[in-house]
């Protein structure tokens, strides 16, 4: 029974071998619809469609002119705001809510007639209350992010192994060193999980919140594109959004390999 | 003394009312000796280790544990409960990091324990990576490391295939002898009841669960694999079996 190597050494080298892949394979991807795109285009013969380089080059310009950067800072600091308050308060709300039956009595009925209303109706309403400025988009963002994480840190509290919970408490562990040890770890994929599907509808809905009273982020630039008639300088802004959309999907799995590298057993 | 329980009983309470687990439960452990608790299911065995690790508070009776004040007791459920997000080094470290050790006495005290158990090529796995067996050792590492008074074992090998089964008791005999730990085991198994015990507590469902007969080992026996093939083992399996059915009190 020897095992020469550190396990930690082979689950990073079969975590790099698999980021290999996944770029290899995301690549791929990219060239079919760029190629589909490039075919549409030509097959369409608008002006509305653009060939993808010259929407991509457009992108390269405005990036270098720093006007989509600026509009793209604008976006990423409101889901960044409203992650960085929904994250903390859904997680500790939802892991109490899950291992309290009391607390669990007051939160789940509200979870239950909340969660499944659809928030961006409410975007009138919360513009109404909080005005036109950024801290109605970033409170919208919040209430998505919010409820996704709450429900998932709830349920997943609710599901650790009673046998745990009974191994770290014959140890004479307290209820913070329960959450710290078992509550927490045992959450965190399902919270990552919830984050990643968050943060896709948060950029949906952030467009939506942007093409109203802005003069910031991607979804106003896409529309004043659009209304200025220039298409390339939109398919740019689309392609932007985009990106800040995968970028949001890559940061969440680069948390995943690095906090649950436990998970990565064969 | 090692472990003293006068008339424990136990009851749950649920919405439909009182549910007796087990009730009069009555034993005396010597200090280093093992012993081992036999009964079918339902009939209050997992309770009795439960009411013993604090897990839950008795409704009656007594229980006493080792010769000094802050007795130490360790618990080995029958799924290991290991964390799967530890690695084994850490999940044998977890109990001295949760009564506030340093991470340096910490590992002070874990590295022999696992030298002990084969353990240190493998101290960095996950233990998903690892065989039931080899989970069960570091369970019973982490056990271990605690220095416990008393070790208390909910059908810890159950999950084992015979052969790995038999090798863990082994294990678990010479990690123990080592130490004069007090050591109550609750399993299914007759036969590892008999190997293992120098008492064997034989519960019944009555509703509730009673302790139906205390059997002892035959005295000056050398355990070691050849004595699972002697007449005095056979013995002893087979009085356990007779108590069981209620053929022998």
């Amino acid at each position: 029974m020897k095992a020469p190597v550190h396990d930690a050494r082979f689950a990073a080298a079969r975590v790099s071998r698999r980021a290999v892949k996944k770029a290899a394979s995301l690549a791929a991807a990219l060239a079919v619809i760029i190629g589909i795109w490039a075919l549409a285009a030509r097959l369409v013969d608008k002006s509305f469609l653009p060939q993808p380089w010259g929407a991509f080059a457009r992108l390269g310009a405005r990036l270098a002119d720093g006007s989509l950067a600026l509009n793209l800072g604008a976006s990423a600091k409101r889901v960044g705001l409203a992650l960085l308050i929904a994250a903390p308060l859904a997680t500790a709300l939802g892991l109490a809510s899950g291992r309290s039956k009391r607390l669990d009595a007051f939160v789940s009925p509200f979870v239950y007639l909340l969660h499944p209303l659809p928030k961006i109706a409410f975007l009138p309403v919360i513009m109404l209350f909080l005005g036109l400025g950024d801290v109605a988009k970033v409170f919208l963002i919040f209430l998505i992010i919010f409820g996704q994480l709450l429900v998932s840190a709830r349920d997943a509290a609710r599901a650790v192994p009673p046998a745990l919970v009974d191994t770290l408490r014959a140890m004479g562990a307290s209820k913070l060193d329960l959450v710290r040890h078992a509550v927490f770890p045992f959450a965190l994929p399902s919270l990552l999980s919830a984050l990643r599907i968050g943060l896709g509808t948060a950029v949906a809905v952030l467009f939506m919140a942007e093409t109203f009273a802005s003069e910031t982020g991607l979804g106003w630039y896409i529309m004043d594109a659009w209304t200025r008639v220039d298409y390339p300088d939109m398919y740019a802004a689309i392609i932007a959004l985009a990106l800040f959309g995968l970028g949001c999907y890559l940061a969440v799995d680069v948390a995943e390999a690095v906090l649950c590298r436990w998970r990565d057993v064969d | 003394m090692g472990l003293r329980l006068e008339g424990l009983g136990l009851e749950y309470s649920t919405p439909e009312g009182p549910v007796s687990a087990f009730a009069g439960f009555d034993a005396d452990l010597e200090p280093g000796s093992i012993g081992a608790i036999v009964g079918p299911s339902g009939s209050g065995k997992s309770s009795v280790i439960r009411v013993i690790a604090d897990l839950e508070k008795p409704t009656v009776g007594r229980v006493e544990i080792g010769k000094r004040e802050g007795a130490r007791t360790a618990v080995i459920f029958q799924d290991y409960g290991l964390l799967p997000w530890k690695t084994v080094e850490a999940n044998v470290e977890l109990p001295l990091r949760l009564s506030g050790m340093k991470a340096k006495e910490r590992r002070r005290r874990s590295r022999p324990v696992l030298e002990e158990l084969g353990l240190e090529d493998f101290a960095r796995f996950y233990p998903g990576r690892l065989s039931g067996g080899m989970r069960q050792r570091v369970a019973l590492g982490r056990a271990f490391a605690q220095d416990p008074d008393l070790l208390l074992m909910d059908e810890p090998f159950s999950s084992l295939d015979e052969l790995t089964r038999e090798t863990m008791q082994e294990t678990l005999l010479e990690t123990q002898s080592r130490r004069d730990t007090t050591v109550l085991i609750v399993t299914h198994s007759i036969d590892e009841a008999a190997y293992l015990a120098d008492v064997v507590y034989i519960m019944r469902y009555h509703n509730p669960g009673r302790l139906a007969a205390t059997l002892r080992a035959p005295g000056g026996i050398e355990r070691s694999p050849a004595y699972r093939e002697e007449p005095a083992f056979r013995d002893f399996a087979n009085r356990i079996r007779r108590a069981l059915e209620g053929r022998e009190e």
